[in-house]
């Protein structure tokens, strides 16, 4: 066990560093960047002037390992050098986002788990029933539905039908974490429907199969009332499952803040990625990126040690 | 020789298809009521995609065909956009590319996982590991973030197939191969291990078939069964995630109807003003995935019994 | 002021023409714009992202006074107090104003101060940090300066020296740390010399007509010298470093709030826009939003009280005949440049061929809704110096069988026309339109190529270009100096993006940039009125003439300003050209 997740803590820094580099890579194919984007009306004898400057400033004349074996070993000490935009530096911008993204991320999946897993239960324990049913076709539509639609949905009609809208002036969680709540709940909701909807059909398919278990019918047959059986036999063990596809589901949450931020607004992570990415502004769109990808990488690592307390029988 | 073709012949026998054919669909059919639904869904979504030209109401990409943010009417049924063209035409002609973009993803991604997958489980050691650990990286990308990368990389660098596939949908359909195919091969390649550790393939291996052909004929056509279940989870995903890249818009061409792409760009100014041209694109998006939900949920109940009456 | 000859040029230009009373504006920077790779400079908030270009300056023109605008307002007058809230679709890049004037603007016109304010539709110079402005001679201009003012960092008097060393770092800013302000906005300055503690000379170069507006830009805001001398790299970006009216608060990635700064210094001799004391309004504040959708829902749920970038007439409906809103229509503000890769169209039977082959007024019917006009070099937001519609129109015919002849008959190699544009909305769907247009009248193939800005920046930069034509959506500036010419200028803009620069090896193309150059220059320097007015058509006639660089395609007919009718004294006939909103004083709150 502790080997396994020694294995696997090693294989953390590989993965970043193959990560990092592909994408290190598919940024530098561009033609264009930030730094060249921004700057005033000049000749053209000018423009070449302030191109080569630039390109000497950022380094960006230099060949492709020369730039990523600077910027990956300056990274490693934690420095993400400055964006290429606005020469800000990149750590602190980071810093300041990523509590935003990782709070809509964690109100995400809190929803997710609240509703997900009580649809899971009430649809496993009443299968083939008119509930069930009804559930079934609500989760499978949750899954197929998009979140930039919904979203899209939830900001227009409300202004449309009653002048309200789910945008305040963004407060940030230690200035007013009610407030805060207010504003992060709508795109919470929007990214945990489709969530949710998959974590609620993982936990009835998983409970369905352990409920016709010969130790689940020993529960029983010792007498224990069924709502007992249910929690704390076959919900138990159904917990692997769930627990798997909300780590996975995290990924899809992280994607969706890309989405979700745009269009409710939110000063995150996402927004940033996606700006970053879309201006050329390497640093930040490598940095951002890299700190989605480490996020996800250790939530799976996570999950895969939690298996092993939920489930004793696992071990690695 | 003729032993090992007995082995094979044997370890086809689960293959072999049913005495009659139609008693398959018809079990489908009868079992799986919402599966059907989802068929019939499938089915005329493809039928409006491929009659497109004979169901629209105006030309999908032409300039003031329509009176322009009409609400929606006998003439045009989901009223028009600002450009005006009829929304309606646009969401038939959306449903082409949604379902170009998806099956060509989900077949080059189906098949590319399958076969990494086969030659993983085939050499085994390192190139198992190195593919393993490539996959790890591309997986743990969130799918939405890789594809716009790579999107916004490429652009420029990929050949123009004309009709069949423009410059853009084929950049599309890397990118979210890109983001499918490790998915798929991580599974796959789970049951490959599984296949060559079964009882058959041991026979097979006793008798002296090679390696090469044991992959081939004895445990790939165990796996078809699986590959159809997961194309068919594959192919909403593959919809969602280019009409995600279309609304960022790092999708299809300027101006082609595209169900992502007509939620962005300028119809956002009017949506306020028009809601209709917000609500169909999204809705026809909606239930199209839906639709493939609900039938590859069929589907796996039918061809995987373990899984019977489980989702 | 003295009686001088710009004195005389203002007035004159205004006898002649009263009813075209906006006339100029500072520029307001486009998605475009910007994209080229010109930052522009002066007030302009407009978001460098596609989703909006122009987001608040066009002009206004023939309109009546606004009801509220004196402080003397009846009723429901003015009161000090309340926060103006207001969006915006990216975080600023830096408040340094003369480094960065794209996407700051509501920040950098309210914590610095400026020698003038210049206020379009009435053609008035407004005086702030300055009292007045001197010219004894054609290249000098004096500006004494208030007393009593100070910096917001540590309280010091506001001197002669700070304006002299603010301005004179505009060519280093350009040249080391690429500057977003362009030479055309200071390119006309020799030396700025603090006289002594409170006046501050300037000597130009040489006559400069446009001298006076083009200073009123917000990249002239008066920076701290003590405050600029102790930073390492030369710059203000993230400093405080002004003595204007508001303080910041609160500068992050969810937005900007300013705060009054206590120690403001009284007008004493108020005029339209300044007030006697401070301004009425206690807080600005400016949230990001990103997405257009959610920008007019947090509008029409009254979150925020101004809403940018008006696409077109019928979005303008929306806002009509609701009381919770004031909807006004005012004079456009909005050019569009079709540019070719002149050194492929080397051939004047190829360029005539394109313009014959656009049909113009169903691009006035379709993508402005039938509310369009034709354009000129010179913009239609400077009715003085633009050129009249029927003159407009016979240059833009469209004539698909005399297209595809001269077509044929220039023998170009190009068969398939790609056609660039960033991904804005306006500009997208021009692109596409405009591709529609080049296969059915020129019979080639066509695609238009949408990209994101940096790539499309890039692409216009590249040495060879990878497209024919060139989409450039932008807003109008207050002087034809800024934005209406520097698109054709080949010293600048045309030069490095359109081929149409003296290194060009054609030699026919060569002559053309030539004569431009030197057209240009003549009637930037006539510092008399008439005789400018004659230069700059002759320079107009020429490039129309010869369809160098590109076309000028139409424009919508109006601009429209939205705002919420709990606002008083809103500058709707300058916001979108003078970058007024953010700079006046006398708006309100109400209630």
């Amino acid at each position: 066990m502790q080997a396994y997740i020694a294995r696997r803590l090693i294989a953390v820094p590989f993965m970043l560093f193959g990560m990092s580099l592909l994408l290190f890579w598919l940024l530098f194919l561009r033609p264009g960047n930030a730094a060249l984007t921004g700057f005033g009306l000049v000749s053209p004898d000018q423009n070449k002037q302030a191109i080569a400057s630039l390109e000497e400033e950022f380094g960006l004349d230099r060949p492709f390992f020369v730039q990523y074996g600077d910027w990956a070993w300056n990274a490693i000490q934690g420095d993400f050098g400055i964006s290429l935009k606005n020469r800000r530096p990149v750590t602190p911008e980071i810093r300041s986002r990523l509590p935003v993204t990782a709070e809509l991320g964690l109100l995400t999946v809190l929803l997710t788990a609240l509703i997900g897993i009580p649809v899971g239960i009430i649809s496993a324990i009443r299968p083939g029933t008119f509930l069930d049913g009804f559930l079934r076709i609500v989760t499978i539509s949750g899954i197929s539905v998009p979140n930039f639609w919904v979203a899209t949905l939830v900001i227009t009609l409300p202004a449309i039908w009653w002048a309200w809208t789910p945008l305040w002036e963004y407060v940030r969680f230690e200035d007013d974490p009610l407030n805060n709540l207010k504003i992060i709940i709508w795109p919470a909701i929007t990214l945990a429907i489709a969530t949710a909807a998959y974590v609620a059909r993982i936990v009835r398919s998983s409970m369905l199969e352990t409920l016709y278990s010969d130790y689940v019918r020993t529960a029983r047959a010792k007498g224990l009332r069924e709502r007992a059986v249910v929690l704390r036999h076959v919900f138990r063990s159904s917990m692997i499952a769930v627990i798997t596809v909300i780590g996975i589901q995290l990924g899809a949450v992280l994607g969706g803040s890309v989405i979700a931020e745009q269009i409710f607004g939110i000063p995150g992570l996402g927004l940033l990625v996606f700006e970053s990415v879309v201006s050329i502004d390497y640093t930040v769109a490598l940095a951002a990126i890299m700190v989605f990808a480490f996020m996800f990488t250790l939530v799976n690592l996570a999950v895969d040690v939690i298996y092993t307390f939920v489930d004793p029988r696992i071990r690695y | 020789m003729a032993e090992s073709e007995a082995a094979a012949a044997l370890s086809q026998q689960a293959l072999r298809p049913p005495a009659r054919p139609y008693a398959g669909v018809l079990r489908f059919l009868r079992q799986q009521r919402l599966g059907t639904i989802g068929a019939v869904l499938i089915i005329l979504m493809v039928i409006g995609a491929v009659a497109a030209p004979v169901l629209r109401t105006s030309d999908p990409e032409g300039f003031g065909v329509t009176p322009i943010l009409e609400s929606p009417s006998g003439s045009h049924f989901f009223g028009t956009n600002r450009e005006g063209r009829d929304v309606w035409s646009r969401v038939l002609y959306g449903g082409r590319v949604s379902l170009k973009i998806g099956l060509a993803t989900v077949i080059v991604a189906a098949l590319g996982g399958t076969a990494l997958a086969l030659i993983a489980g085939y050499l085994g050691g390192v190139v198992d590991f190195a593919f393993g650990r490539v996959a790890d990286v591309l997986i743990a990308f969130p799918s939405i973030l890789f594809a716009l990368t790579l999107h916004a990389s490429l652009r420029d660098q990929l050949p123009n197939l004309g009709q069949v596939l423009a410059a853009e949908e084929f950049l599309l359909v890397v990118a979210i191969c890109i983001v499918f195919t490790p998915v798929i091969f991580r599974i796959m390649r789970g049951n490959v291990l599984e296949q060559r550790a079964a009882i058959y393939v041991e026979s097979a291996r006793v008798i002296g078939a090679s390696e090469m052909r044991i992959m081939w004929r004895h445990i790939f056509p165990n796996l078809v069964g699986l590959l159809l279940i997961v194309m068919s989870t594959t192919l909403p995903a593959a919809i969602l995630t280019e009409s995600a890249l279309s609304f960022l818009g790092v999708g299809v061409e300027q101006g082609t109807p595209s169900w992502g792409a007509d939620l962005s760009g300028s119809n956002r100014t009017y949506f306020v003003r028009a809601p209709w041209i917000a609500i169909f694109p999204g809705l026809a998006l909606s239930v199209t995935v839906l639709a493939f939900n609900l039938f590859g949920d069929a589907l796996r109940d039918t061809l995987d019994p373990r899984l019977r009456g489980q989702r | 002021m003295r009686e001088s000859y710009w004195g005389r040029y203002w007035r004159r230009r205004r006898s002649r023409r009263s009813f075209l009373i906006g006339g100029a504006a500072l520029a307001a920077g486009s998605a475009g714009l910007v994209a080229v790779g010109c930052g522009d400079d002066d007030d302009d908030d407009a978001p460098s992202e596609p989703q909006e270009p122009a987001a608040e300056e066009p002009e206004a023109a023939a309109t009546e006074a606004p009801a509220a605008t004196e402080a003397a307002a009846p009723a429901d007058g003015p009161m000090p107090g309340g926060t103006f809230r207001q969006s915006k679709t990216q975080v600023d890049d830096g408040i340094d104003p003369g480094l960065k004037v794209i996407n700051n603007n509501e920040i950098l016109a309210r914590i610095y101060n400026h020698t003038h304010l210049y206020k379009v539709s009435t053609n008035e110079f407004l005086f702030d940090a300055a009292t007045a402005m001197e010219q004894p001679d054609n290249t000098t201009i004096v500006f004494p300066l208030r007393p009593g003012m100070t910096f917001h960092h540590d309280g010091s008097a506001v001197t002669a020296e700070d304006v002299s060393s603010t301005w004179s770092r505009f060519p280093a800013l350009l040249a080391d740390q690429g500057s977003q302000v362009n030479e055309a906005n200071w390119g006309f300055m020799d030396t700025i010399t603090a006289v002594d503690e409170s006046t501050a000379r300037v000597d130009l170069k040489a006559p400069a007509a446009s001298a006076p507006v083009l200073m009123a830009a917000t990249s002239y805001g008066i920076v701290s010298k003590a405050l600029l001398d102790q930073q390492a790299n030369g710059n203000v970006q993230e400093l405080d470093a002004g003595a204007g009216p508001y303080v910041i608060e609160q500068r992050d990635s969810a937005g900007v709030a300013l705060a009054r700064y206590p120690d403001y210094y009284a007008h004493e001799n108020p005029s339209t826009h300044f007030l006697e004391g401070a301004p009425y309004i206690d807080r600005h504040e400016t949230r990001i939003i990103v997405d257009r959708a959610a920008v007019k829902a947090a509008f029409f749920a009254g979150d925020i009280d101004y809403i940018p970038a008006i696409a077109d007439s019928i979005e303008f409906e929306e806002f009509t005949g609701d009381d919770r809103f004031v909807a006004k229509e005012v004079a456009s503000t909005e050019a569009r440049f079709l540019a070719y890769d002149n050194i492929k169209f080397v051939d004047k039977r190829a360029r005539q061929a394109v313009s014959y082959a656009i049909d113009y007024d169903a691009m006035i019917a379709t993508l402005y809704a039938g509310d369009g006009v034709y354009d000129g070099p010179v913009g239609q937001a400077l009715p003085g110096f633009a050129l009249d519609q029927e003159t407009l129109q016979s240059y833009r015919v469209f004539d698909p069988q005399r297209a595809r002849e001269l077509w044929e008959a220039s023998g170009i190699e190009v068969d398939h026309i790609r056609i660039e544009s960033s991904i804005d909305p306006r500009g997208s769907t021009m692109a596409e339109f405009l591709a529609r247009q080049m296969e059915e009248n020129l019979g080639v193939t066509a695609e238009p190529l949408i990209h994101d800005v940096t790539t499309y920046v890039a692409r216009a930069r590249e040495p060879i270009k990878q497209w024919e034509l060139f989409v450039v959506p932008y807003n109008a500036s207050t002087t034809p100096e800024i934005y209406n010419m520097t698109m054709m200028n080949p010293d600048a803009f045309a030069g490095v993006s359109w081929s149409f620069g003296t290194d060009q090896p054609d030699a026919s193309l060569v002559a053309n940039a030539q004569k431009l150059i030197d057209l240009t220059a003549a009637q930037a320097q006539e510092v008399d009125p008439d005789l400018r007015l004659q230069k700059m058509e002759e320079m107009q006639l020429f490039a129309l003439d010869e369809l160098v660089p590109g076309i000028n395609l139409p424009v919508p007919g109006h601009s429209w300003v939205v705002y919420n009718s709990r606002l008083g004294g809103f500058p709707e006939d300058d916001v979108l050209l003078g970058g007024l909103l953010n700079r006046t004083h006398d708006m309100y709150v109400k209630g």
